[in-house]
């Protein structure tokens, strides 16, 4: 392979690399969702590897490019991408969308096909961005040609452009949006896209080889695997701020992880588990399509030794064992409507920490909705609460106490705040809801109807309370007091 | 003073998801309309010209540039409608020749709603 041709396949590799977490940033602050993406090493891969990595449906987003690269490429999700990237572009209720992730038809995602097809646009907007500002000139132009929803090795030909047998260049890549499942995605260079964009003439080639943009001695490696990109619960604890760490302001940052440390914590048992089932799980259905599967065509590292043949794909989370309801009992065919809290607690993001403690006092509740104007923005709980302000302001350590301590008292509820804020309409179902909170954590769902106004909430406690009206069950003790968080 | 809003795309998704931008970052409107393409959207204008439009680039039947350079030319009850160009092309010549051809300003996507805020609050008053 020519020199200049590697020069531009690595180019293009540490450039992709770039994109595709400005992507997932790019669609955070659109739509207001976390997105992270974990690049991982990149690799020649074949149609009947692509088979393996994505097995159901997949959404193809086909980008024609002229420049440096010059052909078509191709983004390509699979059936938990599809759902979940639709879904949140289309503003589908999260229970809507871990209903169609799961249920996974084609016809489904057909009629998600204007948001893919916009999700494509998206997309290429933030690549040409990214490709334009390091390569300037050389970069013209990339524009979306075509969308595809299905499964593409079935007529590699025609959809992907590659021969069945055929090596291209594969960039894999896992995706999370807020706390739905993981899903695969990955990018697809045939080979002709960087042969074509090498063989441009003579003049062309000096200018790009003459560019250093496209050196190959400024050429970092290629991302590997990483996972210190991912935000694991152990992690966040280990980030929340320590008594010690004593000289720091009460700044967004620290509040941020002292809050995602206390929601994260309590949940990190279920997690793991819920996690372990789903690489149980995914390592049977990839037995499953190994076994079925017709003789794999061999990868051959050996033709292209600058690409490592791909390794064997990770186990993507499922996407499937989220949102099946698994309970039986009669109480749980029940709506939200039915056992809401009807009066919710509301304060701004301008409120401070103590307001939300007076809040939470007042009406005896363990949840803040927090907006402007009935619009729900966030909800602060109790636990938020604890994670924000300064150990030192419980009695037990008021010795040792500084003036510091009674500023993270006056810390804005908009910097710890959970957001965005999982929601139910007054339909959802007592199952629905038990499942919810069982797999994504969070205590408290405010119940929306279809304005987006907020009706009212349900509680862990709201649902102990249905359960416990069964005669079979005797309280004792009193009712726990809404505690201040401090004490 | 709340001002009146015209949203061109050939995509249902990308006008609903203008829409929601659009009210995400506190820009007051009373009147919100839509169209598909640039054709529609010279059709509502004439009828009833409004303050702001958001216009897509890449539209089947007429693209936004088209549209653009009919509402200057052959619509004078839209002098001071001001036009604004959402798009994901953002090569450099491309902005500079659709604002030559009359536009007020130009979006890229993908968007957030602070990027409306500071685009559009200029011609709010
Ligand atoms: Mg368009």
């Amino acid at each position: 392979m020519l020199k200049l041709e590697e020069d531009i396949r690595l180019r293009t590799l540490e450039l992709s690399a770039e994109a595709l977490p400005a992507f997932c940033e790019d669609i955070s602050g659109m739509f207001g969702v976390e997105m992270e993406t974990v690049i991982q090493p990149s690799c020649n891969e074949t149609v009947s590897g692509l088979q393996k990595r994505f097995k159901k449906l997949t959404a193809i987003n086909s980008v024609s490019a002229e420049g440096v690269l010059n052909g078509t490429f191709h983004v390509v999700f699979d059936q938990g991408g599809l759902f979940t990237l639709a879904g949140v572009v289309v503003m589908l209720p999260e229970n809507r969308i871990k209903e169609v992730i799961r249920q996974g038809s084609k016809e489904e995602a057909q009629r998600m096909s204007d948001a893919i097809a916009e999700l494509g646009n998206m997309m290429v907007g933030t690549w040409d961005r990214v490709f334009r500002e390091a390569l300037r000139k050389k970069h013209r132009h990339f524009k979306q040609t075509g969308t595809f929803i299905g499964k593409p090795w079935d007529n590699p030909e025609s959809v992907l452009g590659v021969g069945a047998q055929e090596e291209f260049l594969f960039m894999p890549a896992t995706m999370t949006v807020d706390s739905y499942p993981a899903f695969t995605c990955g990018v697809i260079f045939p080979s002709s896209i960087f042969e074509t964009a090498a063989e441009n003439g003579p003049q062309q080639k000096q200018d790009v080889a003459g560019d250093e943009a496209l050196r190959a001695d400024d050429v970092v490696p290629v991302p590997v695997e990483g996972d210190d990109e991912l935000t694991e619960p152990a992690a966040l604890e280990e980030a929340a701020p320590e008594p010690d760490e004593r000289a720091a302001e009460p700044g967004p940052e620290a509040t941020e992880d002292a809050a995602i440390a206390a929601a994260g914590g309590e949940d990190e048992t279920m997690e793991q588990e819920s996690a372990a089932a789903d690489a149980q799980e995914q390592a049977a259905d990839d037995e499953a399509v190994e076994e079925n599967a017709p003789a794999v065509v061999a990868e051959t590292p050996a033709a292209k030794p600058q690409q490592p043949a791909c390794p064997r794909p990770e186990p993507a989370a499922a996407v499937d064992a989220a949102a099946q309801p698994r309970f039986t009992h009669p109480m749980l065919t029940m709506t939200a409507a039915q056992i809401m809290q009807k009066e919710a607690a509301w304060l701004t993001p301008a409120d401070t920490v103590q307001d939300a403690i007076n809040k939470m006092q007042q009406h005896e509740t363990g949840y803040v909705m927090i907006g402007d104007g009935g619009v729900l923005q966030g909800i602060v709980s109790r636990s938020d609460v604890a994670g924000a302000v300064s150990p030192y302001l419980r009695p037990v350590f008021a010795k040792w106490k500084r003036p510091l301590d009674d500023a993270t008292l006056q810390i804005k509820l908009t910097w710890i705040m959970t957001r965005p804020v999982r929601t139910i309409t007054p339909q959802t179902s007592l199952d629905v809801i038990v499942d919810t909170m069982l797999h994504f954590g969070g205590r408290c769902l405010p119940v929306v109807d279809q304005a987006g106004a907020v009706q009212g909430i349900v509680t862990a406690f709201d649902i102990f309370k249905v359960l416990t009206t069964s005669r079979d069950v005797s309280q004792t003790g009193r009712m726990p007091q809404t505690a201040i968080p401090l004490v | 003073m709340a001002k009146s809003l015209l949203i061109v795309d050939d995509s249902a998704t990308m006008r609903k998801i203008v829409i929601r931008t659009v009210r995400m970052s506190g820009l007051d409107f009373d009147r919100t309309e839509e169209a598909g393409n640039g054709a529609e959207a010279i059709e509502k204008l004439k009828q009833s010209p409004v303050d702001i439009v958001l216009c897509d680039v890449n539209m089947p039947e007429m693209n936004g540039i088209d549209m653009v350079k009919k509402v200057r030319a052959e619509l004078p009850t839209c002098a001071n409608t001001k036009i604004i160009m959402v798009s994901t092309e953002s090569s450099q010549d491309l902005i500079d020749s659709i604002l030559r051809e009359g536009a007020n300003g130009y979006i890229t996507k993908p968007f957030t709603p602070e990027r409306f805020q500071e685009k559009l609050s200029p011609f709010m008053n």
